[in-house]
């Protein structure tokens, strides 16, 4: 007898829709599976056999056929165990055949019959809803992650005897119903608050700035000041999730296999911060069946890089596309896989070796030594960074003088005492979360016909459009070119940051202050200044 | 044409082991060169009173081959690079070097030697310096050029370049002792700065073009460097530097030394008060070194500005006529009309004067802003328009560098706003960025 279910597998990103077909014939009994099936696919035949022999069923000895088409895709991934199973089972007569119509199945089976999660269940969902599946049956600890795309029901099945009795409608099962409004809520205390950095008000107004417009930055200073702590907060000021993006986020989260039941949507800015060995395949993403790499996990989010110049030059240089193109694309042999990459780039470093220049007192590296470390960083890549910050060495008056609770000895609950102790200028992330969405939401509007949502993402053509300073600016601009003998590149990074900066001040116009203020953020070499 | 006996002090100062005071002696011994070739081993000892082995290397250097690599291609290489040889003999050696231990027998120069008849300043220090030493080798260097003194120092990386470059700006003259061979820039990325000293000045060595530069050399140029000034003026050195090398040759030669003082806590100020404890006069202005110089100076009284620039401009439209440069040529004229009424015109004119005949860069704002600093001892900062914000942000900076926050707390003003303000100060040209975000006043 013959059968058909539906199954999907995942390719790169994409979610390709695939059918499972099962004969039984008469012959000499074999099991045999044809498709172009990666081994790891073909091995379900084992745990097929076993796993319906476990549950009870009578294997009769006949001859097994199944067909994954379409035949010219390469198969991979653990997703077609339990059709196969099924398939089989209905092949046989145990299931009715009309209950595999609009019915999206995937799972991997254990000998025993019991079914467990298979990666990259959210972008076979999303797949499956816009192919006009009904329902999809997924394993158990996967339900949570999948169900969270409305409009289609989506069921989990624990075992192998539970899918085949719901199939045959003797056994009820809900479908899931997702509770995410509430992980939307969750509060932001992961990331700590900006108003813990002590001193540094320079680079927290770089980042706020940063962050206004999607600029890149990179952040100098001394070991200790705080640079990785300051950049650990940066999603703090971030705008919140909108559905949308996190779901976005979520697909190739669920694609890198990093999501379960527990944490099975990503409602928070990613905050990548891959260690200073990680190799350009593990940051781009890679592998014969490619995944997706450090650049995409950080999409809509940060990717920070900590010690800058101890990468590898050649990590950092792939780094390129991504940055410019806000994507990744991997050529294979049996096709061309694309990730998401729209992150934003947090960089830091040491100014020199010892990490104290240009404290002369303290730092003895010659002048040559600090142009060798800073030059690791290849000038293809910092002409795509919009934002250099210093950081300085924090003070202990700095350090000591907000403290609250040190003197009365009880640790009490921060919160209040805190605030009434700050300067009236103090700077929370509560505050600075607040001008970002402001200012966001100014970029939405203005770029609403343009295809793209920031200031730092302007071509020059939109630049003139959008970006012309007034005639004070023009004339500090023009006399900043004469000094510094800028390039083209460089006029269009400075237009950009000094449009997020009029854009935060409320500004249509940009005036001279906003030009100033962004060509004090200007690159390390172009200023005649060493760092 | 080179007189002869310059060729027999090349080749004697080449031999090894053959250093300055032994060629003197041979020298008074043998009165001509070519005896001492001629010579052998016997006469060499009992006359000259030299070692076995040196007489030895004499000899064994007194053939033709010896002679041609290290005399005839020495000076080809010169002639190549532009570079000129003297020695001891002749009428053009500095008098002022002659007097030291050990002073060269023959030197090797491009452009110009110092002018004997004007006072000139060492101005040393540390290669790795802060920008308290970078601001304080600035204002003296370029404050004594324009009183027209000669600034003397080694090209090194930090405070001497420093020293050269602003020397140059002011539009005086300023002269380089290379521990290497002449004709090799070294560090060799400070290459446009040796053009212009060659251009403005001169470069001096004691090293034939090709010697590379070694640790020994270092200090041997030194003694030039010392031996070459009136004063010594150590900006910024470390415990064990090379600037107090200078500084103790200085001493043994008679000259005054002078340092900036620093911070007691400033590893990099640690030599300077070192040298001030024991009886350095202490620089911290201008008319410090004046005073000195007038003290010392009996023979060349120190020429008013006016004088120094005019005759400046004479050597320069000399050798304009020599090298035939494009720009040179063109400001040749200029400069020599000036020079007619340059006399008795006042000193902006001649320096303007100078700037086109010698195509150095002194920007409009330098010249006027200078000329105000002279009358009232103060850039006028009213002269640049500025309003009152940017007023208060100028008062808060000074010569030590400065972070933005800092000034910030102490203006009053947003963070965001004295950054932008101090953008414009730096871009108006009357603030500076010394390290980012760090800023000093001009």
């Amino acid at each position: 007898m013959f059968s058909k279910c539906f199954s999907a597998f995942t390719d790169g990103m994409a979610a390709v829709p695939a059918v499972v077909e099962a004969d039984v014939g008469n012959g000499l009994p074999s099991f045999e599976m044809v498709g172009l099936l990666s081994s790891e696919v073909r091995e379900a035949r084992e745990r097929v056999r076993i796993a319906l022999k476990n549950s009870g069923y009578f294997f009769p000895p006949k001859k097994i056929t199944i067909n994954i088409s379409p035949a010219g895709l390469r198969k991979e991934g653990n997703f077609f165990d339990l059709p196969i199973a099924l398939a089989v089972l209905c092949a046989f007569g145990h299931i009715k055949p009309e209950s595999f119509a609009q019915t999206l199945i995937v799972g991997e089976l254990s000998l025993e019959g019991t079914i467990k999660r298979v990666d990259g269940i959210l972008p076979l969902v999303c797949m499956a809803k816009a192919s006009g599946f009904k329902r999809c049956i997924v394993p158990m600890e996967n339900v949570n992650e999948a169900c969270v795309i409305d409009g289609i029901e989506v069921y989990g099945v624990c075992g192998l005897l539970e899918a085949a009795g719901f199939m045959n409608e003797e056994i009820e099962i809900l479908p899931a119903k997702p509770e995410i409004s509430e992980r939307f809520e969750e509060t932001r205390d992961k990331y700590g608050d900006l108003s813990d950095i002590r001193g540094q008000k320079n680079v927290i107004r770089g980042i706020s700035i940063a962050v206004c417009g999607m600029h890149n930055v990179i952040m100098l200073g001394p070991p200790g000041c705080g640079k990785s702590m300051i950049a650990r907060r940066i999603p703090s000021i971030m705008p919140g999730l909108t559905f949308e993006e996190s779901i976005e986020i979520s697909e190739v989260y669920s694609v890198a296999g990093l999501l379960d039941s527990e944490r099975f949507l990503i409602t928070q800015r990613p905050f990548r911060a891959p260690h200073h060995t990680v190799t350009a395949t593990a940051l781009t993403g890679g592998g014969s069946n490619p995944k997706p790499g450090e650049v995409s996990l950080a999409n809509h989010g940060i990717l920070f890089l900590d010690e800058l110049a101890e990468y590898n030059p050649a990590v950092i240089e792939v780094l390129r596309e991504p940055l410019e193109e806000k994507k990744v694309t991997i050529s294979r042999l049996k096709g061309t896989y694309t990730f998401p990459a729209n992150f934003m780039l947090v960089g830091a470093l040491n100014p020199c070796k010892c990490g104290y220049y240009p404290d002369r007192n303290r730092c003895s590296c010659s002048q040559r030594e600090i142009k060798r470390y800073l030059g690791r960083l290849s000038r293809p890549v910092t002409d795509r960074i919009d934002i250099f910050l210093t950081t300085k060495p924090v003070g202990i008056d700095e350090l000591v003088s907000n403290r609250s609770g040190i003197d009365e000895q009880s640790p009490k609950p921060a919160g209040i005492e805190k605030s009434s102790r700050r300067e009236p200028d103090d700077i929370s992330s509560e505050k600075l979360r607040e001008i970002t969405e402001e200012v966001l939401s100014v970029q939405k509007k203005r770029f609403e016909y343009e295809g793209i949502s920031y200031n730092s993402q302007m071509t020059p053509s939109m630049i003139e459009k959008y970006a012309v300073p007034d005639e004070k600016g023009q004339l500090i601009l023009k006399k900043a070119f004469e000094k510094y003998g800028f390039s083209a590149r460089a006029y269009h990074k400075i237009i950009k940051v000094a449009r997020t900066i009029a854009d935060m001040d409320g500004s249509s116009l940009i005036k001279e202050m906003h030009i100033l203020e962004a060509l004090s953020y200007h690159s390390m070499n172009a200023m005649g200044v060493e760092i | 044409m080179i007189n002869n006996e310059r060729l027999w002090y090349l080749w004697l100062s080449s031999i090894e082991g053959i250093g300055a005071v032994k060629t003197e002696r041979l020298m008074e011994a043998f009165k001509y060169g070519e005896r001492i070739y001629r010579a052998d081993e016997k006469e060499l000892m009992e006359k000259g009173g030299i070692s076995a082995k040196d007489a030895v290397s004499i000899n064994n250097s007194s053939n033709k081959e010896y002679f041609k690599k290290h005399v005839i291609e020495v000076l080809r290489k010169c002639a190549y690079s532009e570079a000129e040889y003297i020695c001891r003999t002749d009428d053009i050696y500095p008098e002022i070097l002659k007097n030291i231990y050990d002073a060269p027998f023959g030197l090797f120069f491009k452009g110009r030697l110092p002018a004997p008849d004007r006072p000139s300043v060492a101005i040393v220090g540390a290669r790795e310096c802060s920008s308290y030493g970078r601001a304080a080798a600035d204002y003296l260097a370029r404050g004594l050029a324009v009183k027209g003194i000669q600034i003397i120092s080694g090209m090194a990386r930090g405070i001497d370049s420093v020293a050269h470059e602003a020397a140059l700006n002011a539009g005086g003259d300023t002269f380089a002792v290379m521990g290497c061979g002449i004709d090799i820039c070294y560090p060799a990325a400070e290459i446009e700065l040796y053009e212009r000293i060659r251009i403005n000045g001169g470069i001096i060595s004691e090293y034939p073009p090709g010697v590379r530069a070694s640790a020994v050399s270092f200090p041997m140029r030194n003694r030039i460097i010392s031996g070459l000034c009136d004063v010594v003026i150590v900006v910024e050195a470390r415990e064990k530097s090379g600037s107090l090398i200078t500084a103790d040759l200085a001493l043994e030669q008679g000259k005054e030394v002078m340092a900036v003082p620093g911070r007691i806590t400033d590893r990099l100020s640690f030599g300077c008060n070192e040298l001030i404890k024991n009886g350095a006069v202490p620089v911290t202005d201008i008319s410090d070194v004046e005073r000195v110089l007038e003290s010392l100076i009996t023979g060349k009284a120190l020429v008013t500005r006016e004088m120094t620039y005019s005759k400046n401009k004479a050597n320069s439209v000399m050798r304009g006529e020599r090298e035939a440069g494009g720009t040179v040529m063109s400001g040749k004229t200029e400069a020599g009309e000036t020079v007619m009424s340059g006399k008795s015109e006042a000193g902006e004119t001649v320096m303007s004067g100078k700037k086109d005949a010698i195509g150095t860069c002194i920007t409009e704002k330098y010249i006027t802003g200078e000329a105000e600093k002279n009358k009232s001892g103060e850039v006028d900062k009213n002269k640049f328009g500025l309003e009152s914000y940017e007023k208060i942000v100028y008062d808060r900076l000074c010569l030590k560098p400065k972070h933005v926050e800092e000034i910030s707390s102490e203006a009053g003003i947003r963070y965001q706003d004295t950054k932008s303000i101090l953008m414009k100060l730096t871009l108006y040209g009357i603030a500076d960025q010394v390290a980012r975000d760090y800023y000093v006043r001009c």
